[in-house]
């Protein structure tokens, strides 16, 4: 069964979540992954893959609203109302901002088997002096493990509740883990985003669903 | 808006380090600055993040 990542890294938000979704990939030493990086993460090639490969997981990586993913350069690749029925069949992590607000609800809806994402916008904190180098802000890696937790979880066949469940309790271990590290200036923010993120991500459609090889 | 609650998340804010940002999505990259002002204005964007800071601190006892 074929893996679907989309990493744009157009700006710096997407070269860093592009960066992460690295670790999810390494995590499985075999898989049939199909990778839309940069230039083309668009519109055409996502229907295309969707249409021709029937990804049994998709992991989109980039931004996103309430109704709608992006890829390169913000091009919309699915929205509610225009193509998200071509998520049918597949389950979805959406690392992006609010979709699952309306664009996740609509994709189970249609078909889609379960849908994780954010109903808030992803937040993640990054130092100012190190955005050249993503893999080493230690500020953003404080994201980087909850977060990708889903991916792994779920490219390894756990089921999407598992996956969820896993991601949750590593955002609560990393909150805990800052909180009793005081020394950190940043402390009392990395714990703030890191409960954003965690308070919003979404678990929707069958909890029980997996991904099958 | 309770103005305690107003008042504690600016204070909050206020006290973030200079080098530190917020990557939002589509809202771009956000300095503190650019924080506090959408607390201030009390722009949706700002009353979320009231409203967040709200449930954090309500969380404190059980994370």
């Amino acid at each position: 069964m074929t893996i679907l990542i989309t990493k744009p890294s157009h700006d710096k938000a997407t070269s860093y979540l592009a960066s992460w979704v690295s670790d999810v990939i390494s995590s499985r030493k075999s898989g049939n992954f199909k990778i839309l990086a940069d230039h083309e993460v668009t519109r055409e090639q996502t229907e295309e893959c969707l249409k021709k490969l029937k990804p049994g997981l998709i992991l989109f990586n980039g931004h996103g609203s309430e109704d709608e993913i992006q890829g390169h350069n913000d091009e919309v690749i699915v929205k509610k109302g225009l193509n998200h029925t071509a998520l049918k069949n597949t389950i979805v992590y959406a690392l992006a901002c609010d979709s699952a607000v309306e664009l996740g609800p609509a994709a189970v809806k249609s078909g889609t088997k379960a849908y994780i994402g954010y109903d808030f916008p992803f937040g993640f904190l990054t130092n100012k002096f190190k955005e050249c180098t993503p893999e080493k802000d230690e500020l953003a890696n404080f994201f980087k493990k909850p977060s990708n937790q889903i991916g792994i979880s779920l490219i390894k066949g756990r089921t999407a509740r598992e996956a969820y469940e896993s991601s949750q309790a590593a955002f609560r271990k990393m909150i805990s883990s800052i909180g009793s590290s005081e020394t950190l200036p940043e402390s009392k923010d990395i714990r703030f985003w890191l409960f954003c993120d965690m308070s919003s991500q979404r678990l929707l459609g069958d909890p029980d669903s997996f991904m099958t090889n | 808006m309770d103005q305690d609650l107003f008042k504690l998340v600016l204070a909050r804010l206020e006290a973030m380090p200079d080098y530190i940002e917020v990557n939002l999505g589509n809202k771009g990259t956000l300095t503190k600055v650019e924080l506090i002002k959408h607390v201030k204005l009390q722009d949706d964007f700002g009353k979320k993040i009231v409203e967040k800071q709200l449930a954090y601190l309500k969380s404190l006892k059980t994370l």
